[in-house]
């Protein structure tokens, strides 16, 4: 089920209103019925997938809990064989084999190479990888293992975040099933308030920026070089918007019922620096990988060649977790070049930033910053590297065939689809310039929904008849559209 | 009831409020823009012209390319032109007709290829401003309309409270001097032909076909199957289109009419070649014909339907 469709503008309240009336003692079987509900919308049978996942884990858990030594830390492995094998089978496989028919081939090697023909399991790296953080943290003892099954069971399935996350830990969400939550003004609408802001993020920005995109990087060779980079920074935002705004539909919804998920955004494109770029995109899943890849590695405690090499080793895997696609595997290998290459001229960086004024060294920071991150992106939406390479090769001439009449060429380029022509480049941008007000606002003054519940009732309602007459009239819903990262 | 409940009640109530206030802003602004208030006049045209006729469905090709005059000398019959807009979907064209058609009906299927295409998309926007365009529109929404409705109202009043005014500004400012579809340019058969006397901005055509037709074929298979018992014949040709973009596209054309023809169960004529017709006689899209183009069309159609005389049993 999406967040943007109609079944779930009944199946939310009807969840919420359940779940309040329920007692406490029978909300998680309330919550999990919802949650296979929601899940069973997209491909029924894969719930037997999840439903097989969550056995083998919440046995690892309880059989680790009481293993010590060796017997302990093969009850961890055998679990993290079970998640990553179930992950390379639905996810890797084809993609494995595909590289190793083109290896094979170019060396002349006679072979027979097996292609499966499988959907992949909606959201199956995110709810694989929270399964994983529970094995993990009750080996370390971080964590005590569940004993109930359906409450477990709950913690990977639990709806708001079980296709595109927060990837959450056991210590944050596990606990919270177990304490009762009570029906709370405040926080009931807070929550709803996330949820709006939500969907305008989506339905607002990102599905109108997707309309411009799509058409120029399905046919990336036919493209004005101006058309190729406005479609770039437009995806940048794209998939910010697509998936903070699914993020935030997420945390609000589980926080109308009481339950706290992780912040997973922090005005990413804000960051001075790739390194802090990292720290706040996807939050969830960069911490996974620093708590559970990058510090067991040695992290930053070691020399700075193997600093080096396990941030490269993280952010390639990252690319992998992403996608079964080289484009994927770049992208990541390209943050990781950044990251590495930022390591390498620390100490010159800083000497050159300390004689720069501190307003234009943030500028140039910030600017540089999301040029370099729209460079990657370029690999995170292209279909294949060529396209991505002729998105680069494209975009890199800009400056040479930058005239007057390049600009509505390229903007009739982008909205060439859209049914409403030049408007949607103008609603587009008039909507992205405020977003980035609303987060600078939300950056020096904090979260706009507490500044506003100082406001008078005026000013308030005000700010909501805006917001709702912003989802009225500019939300694009007219064509079904999905989140980006449900694929992964 | 807690205080707290109450309290989320007030506040969603007086959000309803505000809601109901916006939707009813939208409705009352004015609108220079009306084509898709002409479904209404359509519609009229159906419930009002007897029995036996020849009744035409498809997109905004239909409603540009067909002089129903042409057809009504031909096949000896009043003719009512529904075509409007493609993205309403198939589905969309077949059900508003349904309801209306007597005994003696022949209905005339020229979908565009988008629409008879498994990568077909239906635009939701596009069923709320058609069924939303006017008051009288209202009478012919449908209970599965309704989820279309939801979807597309932000569409539908995007359109009203900016594109449109701010097509007029730019019109009146002679920013923008395209030809403006309006409910005044269709004549009293359902064709548009305000489009006639505007001369035609050069054009070059590109359009790839999607040869996946099998499901919306059956539609058509189940539509007239339904119709057969109330002695509704129903027919299916092939749209016009440029001769450059059919010379261009020539194996996936060949594909999408081996596949029409293998899943197709009612009488139908032509290939997508026979349909084809020079560029220069098209008006502002590959589908909407110019008034050259328009009669070349008919003709054609016209002759197509001639030839099926007796599978059919008219005149």
């Amino acid at each position: 089920m999406l967040f943007n469709s109609l079944e779930f503008a009944l199946f939310f309240p009807i969840v919420t209103l359940g779940f309040f009336l329920i007692p406490h003692r029978f909300r998680w079987v309330w919550l999990l019925a919802a949650s296979v509900t929601f899940y069973m919308f997209f491909v029924p049978i894969y719930v037997l997938i999840l439903a097989g996942t969550i056995l083998v884990d919440y046995i690892a858990g309880i059989m680790i809990e009481g293993a010590e030594g060796r017997r302990r830390r093969s009850f961890l492995v055998a679990s993290i064989v079970a998640n990553v094998g179930v992950l390379f089978f639905f996810k890797y496989f084809n993609f494995f084999t595909s590289s190793l028919d083109v290896v094979l081939t170019r060396a002349g090697v006679p072979h027979w190479m097996p292609t499966l023909r499988i959907l992949l399991p909606i959201g199956l790296s995110f709810h694989t990888f929270q399964s994983m953080s529970y094995t993990i943290e009750v080996y370390r003892g971080a964590h005590k293992a569940e004993r109930h099954l359906g409450i477990f069971a709950l913690y990977v399935m639990f709806y708001p975040q079980l296709v595109a996350g927060p990837i959450e830990r056991p210590q944050n969400l596990l606990d919270q099933f177990h304490t009762e939550q009570r029906f709370e003004y405040q926080r009931v609408a807070d929550g709803l308030k996330l949820m709006a802001w939500g969907f305008v993020k989506k339905m607002v920005v990102a599905d109108r920026v997707a309309q411009m995109v799509t058409p120029i990087y399905d046919a990336p060779g036919e493209a004005t070089p101006l058309a190729l980079l406005l479609a770039t920074v437009l995806f940048a935002y794209q998939i910010f918007c697509d998936f903070s705004g699914y993020s935030d539909i997420a945390i609000g919804s589980a926080q109308v019922m009481g339950y706290r998920l992780m912040k997973n955004f922090d005005s990413p494109y804000a960051s001075r620096s790739v390194g802090e770029f990292w720290r706040r995109w996807h939050i969830s899943l960069s911490t996974w990988f620093r708590d559970y890849v990058y510090v067991p590695l040695g992290g930053n405690r070691v020399g700075l060649a193997r600093n080096c090499r396990n941030l490269m080793i993280v952010f390639v895997l990252s690319g992998l977790w992403h996608g079964a696609n080289w484009t994927f595997v770049i992208w990541g290998a390209l943050h990781g070049t950044f990251l590495v290459a930022s390591l390498l001229v620390y100490g010159h960086r800083k000497k050159r930033e300390a004689a720069a004024p501190s307003s234009l060294r943030t500028a140039w920071s910030v600017a540089s910053t999301f040029a370099l991150v729209c460079v990657t992106w370029v690999f995170f939406r292209a279909k294949n590297v060529h396209d991505a390479v002729t998105v680069l090769t494209g975009m890199a001439r800009v400056p040479l065939t930058l005239r007057p009449s390049a600009v509505p060429r390229a903007i009739g380029e982008l909205t060439g689809q859209t049914g409403i022509g030049a408007f949607a480049f103008v609603v587009a941008v008039l909507s992205i310039a405020g977003l980035e007000l609303v987060q600078y606002y939300q950056r020096k003054h904090g979260s706009l929904r507490d500044v506003l519940s100082t406001k008078p009732a005026w000013v308030r309602w005000g700010a909501y008849a805006l917001a709702l007459l912003v989802l009225l009239v500019f939300s694009q819903t007219s064509v079904a559209s999905t989140f980006i990262y449900f694929q992964f | 009831m807690t205080a707290d409940l109450r309290k989320l009640m007030a506040s969603l109530a007086k959000l309803a409020v505000l809601a109901t206030a916006i939707v009813v802003l939208v409705f009352v602004t004015p609108t220079s823009s009306d084509y898709f208030a002409a479904f209404a006049d359509k519609m009229a045209l159906l419930e009002n012209k007897p029995a036996p006729r020849a009744i035409f469905v498809g997109g905004s090709g239909m409603a540009f390319g067909l002089d129903s005059r042409i057809i009504e000398s031909s096949v000896g019959r009043p003719t009512v032109n529904t075509g409007l807009h493609a993205a309403v979907g198939l589905k969309f064209m077949l059900e508003r007709v349904r309801p209306h058609l007597g005994s003696g009906d022949m209905v005339v299927l020229v979908p565009e290829y988008a629409i008879i295409a498994a990568s077909g998309v239906v635009d939701d926007g596009i069923v709320a401003s058609v069924l939303l365009s006017s008051s009288a529109s209202l009478r012919y929404v449908q209970r599965d309309d309704v989820p279309a409705l939801l979807r597309g109202f932000p569409d539908f009043a995007l359109h009203r409270v900016v594109v449109d005014p701010a097509s007029a500004l730019a019109k009146r400012a002679k920013v923008r001097a395209t030809y403006t579809y309006t409910r005044a340019g269709f004549d009293d058969r359902g064709d548009e032909v305000g489009h006639l006397a505007v001369p035609s901005p050069r054009m070059s055509f590109a359009m790839t076909f999607d040869p996946d037709v099998t499901a919306q074929i059956e539609r058509i298979n189940a539509f007239a199957d339904d119709l057969r018992r109330r002695d509704v014949k129903v027919v299916f040709l092939y749209p016009a289109v440029p001769k450059s973009v059919v010379a261009a596209n020539r194996a996936d054309l060949e594909a999408l009419d081996r596949n029409v023809r293998a899943a197709i169960r009612v009488p139908m004529t032509g290939t997508p070649f026979d349909a084809a017709i020079d560029d220069a006689e098209f008006f502002d899209t590959a589908y909407h014909l110019a008034d050259a183009g328009r009669a070349t069309n008919s003709r054609r159609i016209a002759a197509q339907l001639a030839s099926m005389r007796d599978e059919l049993g008219v005149r």
